[in-house]
């Protein structure tokens, strides 16, 4: 089901404070797709474990709207076709990752899908990081 | 548009509407879907508008195999994307243009020239929502394939 973030990424994105309603949600890594049952985004009475299991789709507004970051796969232009991705500020003229300015190409769309929502993460969990040393 | 199945607003926004789905279909998508869109209500046999049926214990349904001329499979607006690239080698893209006021635009790829057909700037188009530019961006990559 490559329409589902992994298990591990949607665990953190809960963490972040994705609350959403999903087609799906995973109980201890397994997912689970449940007739009728679409939930209404709370997660407050899963176990730690657990978690809504968002789309791409989602996932990817959830950065957009609730961290200000927009992210974007391009085509490369160049020979042979590959991906890379662009993550912005929005708003902000300027990027903040590039994966050309580190020669980093994809040959798939999905890999370089995955790969820009792991560096989203990664963004957010280190201004957090920094957030909670600067109030120490 | 009546939406079965309680589906809230929000996760309804990554599924394609129900002209765009029919579209599709007619351009050969039959993938897996989670849902289906039904021109008639079979419940109250109304078919005054499209009726969006979700199951998502058919996740692994291909429901266009089985749908009348009407009917649709409902799929995601990244299915339908992935459905451009791999079979019309068409990448369509929404950025962000960096302007004021902020607005998104459509860009579409020939993958294989690599190079663009299509960029909404170029015809003045401008959007002020993401999901808008996505809708358009959807809806010009069938008005493109419709036209090869």
């Amino acid at each position: 089901m490559n329409e589902l973030i992994s298990y591990n990424d949607s665990l953190i994105l809960r963490e972040l404070g994705f609350d959403e309603a999903c087609f799906a949600w995973y109980s201890n890594g397994q997912l689970i797709l449940e007739h009728h049952i679409i939930f209404t985004g709370d997660q407050y009475y899963m176990r730690k474990e657990d978690c809504n299991a968002p789309t791409f789709s989602q996932a990817f507004r959830f950065f957009r709207e609730k961290f200000n970051l927009f992210s974007c796969v391009e085509l490369h232009l160049n020979f042979p076709i590959r991906y890379y991705f662009r993550i912005e500020e929005i708003g902000n003229d300027d990027f903040v990752y590039h994966t050309e300015d580190e020669t980093i190409f994809y040959d798939k769309y999905e890999d370089a899908e995955i790969a820009c929502l792991k560096l989203l993460i990664k963004i957010i969990k280190i201004e957090n990081q920094y957030e909670r040393l600067c109030s120490l | 548009m009546i939406i079965i199945n309680s589906l809230t607003s929000r996760n309804h926004r990554d599924i394609i509407p129900y002209d765009a789905a029919l579209k599709i279909k007619n351009l050969g998508f039959d993938e897996p879907c989670i849902g289906n869109y039904r021109k008639t209500d079979y419940k109250t046999g109304d078919s005054s508008e499209s009726v969006l049926y979700l199951d998502v214990m058919h996740f692994t349904m291909n429901f266009n195999e089985h749908n009348k001329d009407t009917d649709a499979s409902a799929l995601t607006f990244s299915q339908a994307f992935r459905f451009f690239r791999e079979k019309y080698d068409l990448f369509g893209c929404i950025d962000l243009h960096v302007s004021t006021p902020l607005h998104w635009y459509v860009r579409i790829d020939k993958i294989s020239i690599n190079d663009y057909v299509y960029h909404s700037e170029d015809d003045s188009k401008y959007y002020v929502k993401y999901e808008d530019a996505e809708l358009a961006c959807l809806m010009k990559l069938i008005e493109i394939v419709k036209n090869i």
